[in-house]
């Protein structure tokens, strides 16, 4: 019997909110089932009670609220969050650029290269001045 | 800006209505009804085309509506009327209404009722939308919204039926 009335619940409550007839099938068990019959009772009392007190006020126009909010409330933080991500960019591709645009120890540089030979001649001469000195000394 | 203009334009007086009866006052309903499109605004990109814009902001209306209803319910100092309706359903009576006619105490009735079986009756019952449409505003299922709506009517009669017996009577 439960499920027979849960079947017809949905028939009841339409009945009550639109007027529509029920089913033959429904009427007939309504008439047979109590807790039916007292749900279409309700239903209808209820449904009335709700329908006829559902007048809406006049709807308050909020088109300039919601727009005053949405305009500069919402831009600015946009705007402001696309600077400060373009700033983090621009630091990050600045920090990228020195680290890979630092000279490498291990090749040689021209600069080092020459240093490197500056060095090497000074020693041959420090070396060459030696063993004049050398060469003198045993002549005398 | 000026296309979401016209698009609350176009939908203010619905979102309105909706946020009316579900919350029961206009300065809620107003609230909420800014809200929403605020929250609109904010996640347009979210929006799938597949379905209906309307049918997105009265989702948006009836999620801002029970959280709004909640927290106002949570904050209130006042012993919850839905613990004295629930009492006095127990205990035979209906001592939390006042005993006027019955829009008024449909309406308290209704006002108590949880958040989410209220916005589910307002818009099955109240807005006689089908149940297809009721399952993708409360993003449920059909069948889901099906059984809630059992729940919700079955609270309703619960703790209507005591008043109606004694006006009966």
């Amino acid at each position: 019997v439960r499920s027979r009335c849960y079947a017809f619940e949905e028939a009841i409550w339409e009945h009550a909110r639109t007027g529509t007839e029920l089913s033959a099938d429904a009427m007939d068990h309504i008439h047979n089932c109590d807790r039916c019959a007292l749900a279409v009772r309700e239903a209808r009392r209820v449904l009335g009670a709700i329908l006829d007190t559902d007048c809406v006020p006049p709807t308050p126009d909020c088109r300039q609220a919601v727009m005053a909010r949405i305009s500069p409330a919402e831009r600015r933080p946009r705007l402001a969050w696309s600077y400060a991500f373009a700033g983090v960019a621009l630091a990050a591709v600045a920090v990228g650029g020195v680290v890979t645009m630092r000279p490498d120890p291990t090749i040689p540089t021209k600069q080092r290269v020459a240093r490197d030979a500056g060095n090497a001649g000074r020693a041959s001469r420090v070396g060459s001045v030696a063993s004049v000195r050398e060469a003198a000394g045993r002549a005398a | 800006l000026e296309a979401f203009d016209e698009l609350v334009s176009a939908h203010q007086a619905r979102v309105y209505a909706l946020a009316y009866r579900i919350m029961g006052n206009p300065e809620d309903a107003s609230d909420v009804q800014q809200e929403t499109f605020v929250r609109a605004w904010r996640s347009l990109g979210k929006f799938r085309k597949d379905a209906e814009f309307s049918t997105w902001l009265h989702r948006i209306t009836v999620n801002l509506c029970i959280s709004m209803k909640r927290r106002k319910d949570y904050q209130s100092t006042e012993p919850l009327c839905e613990d004295r309706l629930s009492a006095s359903v127990d205990s035979g009576g209906i001592a939390c209404l006042e005993k006027t006619d019955v829009a008024t105490t449909v309406r308290k009735v209704m006002a108590a009722l949880p958040a989410h079986y209220r916005a589910l009756l307002v818009l099955r019952e109240v807005e006689g939308r089908c149940f297809e449409e009721v399952a993708r505003i409360l993003g449920c299922s059909e069948q889901s919204a099906r059984s809630r709506a059992c729940k919700a009517r079955k609270l309703l009669r619960e703790r209507i039926r005591p008043y109606l017996e004694e006006e009966m009577q």
